[in-house]
Formats: C-alpha cells, sequence, structure tokens
C-alpha cells in the first residue's frame, strides 16, 4: 500500500518532468503563432486538442504558471529550489539572495521531519535505480552475476566537500553539473525544446551503467552529494522505521532488499534511511513499522541487540 | 561507522582513498591521501581553463550579473530557456568548460526581444529581476553594445537601408538616423538586444552587438 503511494508519487515526479517543458513549449508555440511545428509534433497537437475550446490569451497564461523541474520549479508564483542547490549557488558566489535561500525551505522542513524522503520518493533518478535493481535480478536469473564495490559511506561528504571548494576555486557550480536529478531535468528540457541530448546525458548513463554491472546503488550510497545535504538535515528527524521485537522472526529476509544496504532487521536504519518501504513490504510479520515520534517525547530510536551477539546501532 | 564485518569492502579498486582496506585502521597513512586528494584537486582545479567556447561572440540573456559573478551563481536549471517565447536563449553544452549548461544569445541566430520574463523567473539571481517599463531596461539591462561597420552598411554607401532602426525596441532613443537612414548608436541608451544585427540585410551583418 505504501510502496504503491510511493511508485505512484515516482511517476507522477517523472510525468511532472517529460510534461512541464512539453507545455511550457507549446505556450511559447502558440504565442508564435507557429502552426507547423505544432501540427507536426504529435505530443504538442494532444496538447493542443486538450486545451480546444479555450481562450488563446488564458491557455498562453495557463501554460506558463508551471515551469522548471524537480531541480528548480515555479507553481504559480511559488519557487521551489533543490537544497543542494541552494547550497552551492550560496556558497560559491558568496552572495546572499533571499529568494533562493526561501525557495529551498520546504524541502529543508520535509527533510527535518520526514528525513531523506527526497531520495526514496521523489528523486527521478531514484526510479531508473531502482529499475537497475530490477534488472539486476533479471540478471542473475541468466545466470550473470553483478559484482557489488563497496566503497567508503563517507565518500559523499568528500564529494560534498571537495565539490564545493573546487567549485569556488574554479569560479563555477560544479556540482550541478553531476547531480542526477539536475542532469534529467536539464536533459528532458533539451530533447523537448532544441531535439538533442547534452553531454551529460553520457555521464547519467554511465552512473547508471556501472551500477548495474559493477556496484549496486554505489551514486546513492557513496557518492551522491545532495544526499549528503539530506543525510546530514535528517539527522532531527521524526519519522523512523522501527523492529518490533516480539513480532520478529529473524528470517532475515529484509536485510538484503535495503537499497542502501541499511540491514533493518539486525541494526537500525538511521539517518541514511530514505523511508523507502521497501523492508516493510517484505516483512512476512510485519514487524517493521513507521514510528512517528512527536517533539517533545523522548527519541526511542535504539534497538535491542539481537541473541546472536549482534549489537544495534543508532545514528 | 563502518565496523560491522559483513560491511568491510573487498581490496581492490580505489581501496586506498575510498574504503578501508581490511584489517587496516585509519591512520596517518590515510589521512595524507586525503589531504593530497585534497590539495591536488584545489591546485588543478584553479588553474584549469577550458577552451569549449573560446573565441565565441555570444550574449547573456537581460539582467546578467558580470560574467565571472555569472558563472558561479548561475544553477543551470534551464528556466530562463523554458519561459523565453522568442526561443532566442540556448545553452553551452557540458563540454564547454566554465559556460557549461549556461544560457547565451547568438544576436545573428535571433535577437532578445526584451520582454524580462527569463530574468524575473530566474531562481538564482544570476538574471536580476528587472521591472517591464522603458526606463528599468534602459537602467538595467546591459548585454552589450551595437557597433556600425561604416565600411560595409548600405546606408553608409549611398543606398538607403534603415531596417537597424526599424526594429530597434528602443527607436530614437538607442538608435538615431541621419540623412539617408544612416544608423547612429547612442552608446548610453544601447541595450545590446540584437534585434538589429538579427535583421540587417548585409552579410556579413554591418552592423554586430559587442558583449560587455
Amino acid at each position: 500500500m505504501i510502496n504503491t503511494i510511493r511508485r505512484s508519487i515516482q511517476v507522477s515526479v517523472w510525468l511532472f518532468i517529460l510534461l512541464v517543458p512539453a507545455v511550457n513549449y507549446y505556450g511559447i508555440m502558440l504565442e508564435q503563432k507557429n502552426r507547423i511545428s505544432m501540427d507536426e509534433s504529435p505530443l504538442l497537437s494532444l496538447i493542443h486538442r486538450s486545451f480546444k475550446g479555450m481562450d488563446r490569451e488564458k491557455v498562453i497564461d495557463l501554460t506558463h504558471r508551471v515551469k522548471g523541474s524537480v531541480w528548480s520549479a515555479e507553481i504559480y508564483g511559488f519557487k521551489i529550489s533543490d537544497p543542494l542547490a541552494a547550497f552551492e549557488s550560496t556558497v560559491v558566489p558568496v552572495y546572499f539572495y533571499l529568494p533562493l535561500l526561501l525557495s529551498a525551505l520546504v524541502p529543508v522542513f520535509f527533510t527535518l521531519v520526514f528525513g531523506r524522503v527526497f531520495c526514496g520518493w521523489i528523486c527521478p533518478a531514484g526510479l531508473l535505480m531502482d529499475l537497475n535493481d530490477r534488472l539486476r535480478k533479471l540478471l542473475l536469473k541468466i545466470k550473470y552475476n553483478s559484482r557489488d564495490i563497496l566503497f567508503k559511506r563517507k565518500t559523499k561528504y568528500l564529494v560534498l566537500i571537495l565539490g564545493i571548494l573546487t567549485a569556488f576555486f574554479m569560479g563555477m557550480p560544479l556540482l550541478s553539473l553531476i547531480y542526477p536529478p539536475a542532469i534529467i531535468s536539464r536533459e528532458i528540457f533539451y530533447k523537448t525544446y532544441y531535439g538533442i541530448w547534452s553531454t551529460s546525458f553520457y555521464f547519467l548513463a554511465f552512473i547508471l551503467f556501472f551500477e548495474l554491472i559493477l556496484s549496486r546503488r554505489w551514486w546513492c550510497r557513496y557518492i551522491c552529494p545532495g544526499g549528503a545535504i539530506y543525510i546530514a538535515l535528517s539527522k532531527f528527524r521524526r519519522l523512523d522505521i522501527k523492529r518490533d521485537d516480539a513480532l520478529c522472526t529473524k528470517c532475515g529476509e529484509c536485510d538484503p532488499v535495503c537499497p542502501y544496504d541499511l540491514k533493518p532487521m539486525s541494526v537500525q536504519p538511521g539517518m541514511e534511511c530514505d523511508q523507502c518501504s521497501e523492508c516493510m513490504r517484505t516483512c512476512k510479520p510485519g514487524a517493521l513499522k513507521y514510528i512517528f515520534n512527536l517533539p517533545g517525547i523522548p527519541v526511542a530510536r535504539k534497538n535491542k541487540p539481537l541473541d546472536n551477539g549482534e549489537e544495534g546501532k543508532a545514528t | 561507522m563502518e565496523t560491522d564485518k559483513e560491511t568491510e569492502p573487498k581490496k581492490g579498486l580505489f581501496s586506498g582513498i575510498f574504503s578501508r582496506a581490511a584489517g587496516k585502521e585509519t591512520g596517518r597513512r590515510d589521512f595524507l591521501k586525503l589531504v593530497s586528494v585534497l590539495a591536488g584537486t584545489l591546485f588543478t582545479s584553479s588553474y584549469l581553463k577550458f577552451s569549449g567556447s573560446k573565441g565565441m561572440r555570444f550574449l547573456r540573456p537581460p539582467g546578467a550579473l558580470a560574467n565571472s559573478e555569472f558563472l558561479r551563481k548561475c544553477m543551470r536549471c534551464g528556466i530562463c530557456g523554458q519561459v523565453c517565447p522568442n526561443q532566442c536563449i540556448q545553452f553551452f553544452s557540458m563540454g564547454s568548460g566554465e559556460n557549461s549548461e549556461t544560457p547565451f544569445i547568438l544576436p545573428r541566430l535571433q535577437g532578445c526581444m526584451l520582454c524580462m520574463k527569463c530574468n524575473n523567473s530566474c531562481p538564482s539571481g544570476a538574471l536580476q529581476p528587472l521591472k517591464d517599463d522603458m526606463a528599468s531596461i534602459i537602467g538595467g539591462v546591459k548585454m552589450g553594445k551595437a557597433v556600425v561597420d561604416r565600411n560595409i552598411c548600405y546606408s553608409y554607401n549611398n543606398r538607403s537601408c534603415g531596417i537597424c532602426y526599424r526594429a530597434c525596441p528602443l527607436q530614437d532613443e538607442a538608435i538615431k538616423v541621419s540623412i539617408w537612414e544612416r544608423p547612429e548608436i547612442n552608446k548610453e541608451k544601447c541595450v545590446g538586444c540584437g534585434l538589429c544585427e538579427r535583421v540587417c540585410i548585409h552579410y556579413p551583418q554591418a552592423i554586430k552587438v559587442i558583449p560587455s
């Protein structure tokens, strides 16, 4: 049930990224009275048919209400930006632009309350990487055993700090060029408007291919600088996945499912958990549950150690 | 954090820098490696100059900050190109060095019609928001200055043309015409939108916008 909601949110985010540039492009074509390219493209003529019967000026106004992508969007005058974008575009030029900082407040607030939900529920690259997990299973069926190289988890903080420092010394934001959600939003916009993929498309393809063959979820687990910011913010989260010791049968089925390798059975998921609820779906006795700790009540995060000597871990 | 035996990484690729080799503790050697990586990156990055868009004459969208500030502030979201109704804003590709993924305008292809949509929707402030009236456009937009090449301009060579005068959105302020519709540019008022260069009927164009 929760997983269905998560999947539908991810798919609707993808639809948002795909449709918003197309609708904006349609508005521009309408403003230019460019009937030729509207009739040529099947998508634009579909949008044209769905707006049929409405006043032209009104349609042009409507198509400009929503613009942008997950990297930075404007919905009816309300601006939302990725915290990484706000952080980088404030630190690298050392220039405090208040609308930008305000636009990052909503994701920051959500991360402070619910933890790293962006990665599991909204990130468009996250859906691709979930598909990659399925592909790995398919590869296993045809007896191809993908490797799983492990890096240090703290690498992402190194990437974040090193990236910001490099960006500062080079005089250009580098992290926005390697952050997959930003790449995906830009690529789809370029494809819609100019009909081409940019070069960063190959970088995205490299990330996905490396993940498929060599290291499971390497980008999200070890590298992603945006994820590093979300994890640092989710230190104060109120939502947790907690194991009920009375119900748990210690079957160990939830451990390999976790995309971040957090071992929800033996240890507490902790800050890195993106609340994706995959472990809850796998758990047959229903021992894993969301716990919402209200403010004011002390947070009981630590799991009891298991009988076989493994220690509980809290972060 | 990574003290569990299951999460202990295999030896091999990047095992020195990014993952702890089996049985070793993080010590002075790891720290020195980290410091050397850090210093190397900073040293290289501060001296790195790309050549992707060198020697290219392009304009930034209206309201842009000075170029070095703009490159630092722009967060490469592409919203300015999404809202441009004239489709004049294009984007550098990833391989263009410091200009990667930033917006630019080639005035000979398509000039800016000063609708002030791109800079008012810029989320990062790299394009400063401006009001859509004549006074703030003349005061705030500094894309470049137009320059007339009098050797090839038709009007300066005994053939009356005046098309740049007709195309200019700031007629009689930024551009004035004298006898035989010879264009004369007022350097204080010209904002560098590039519409005159777009419409110039001489090939190559006799009027060019030099970016500021």
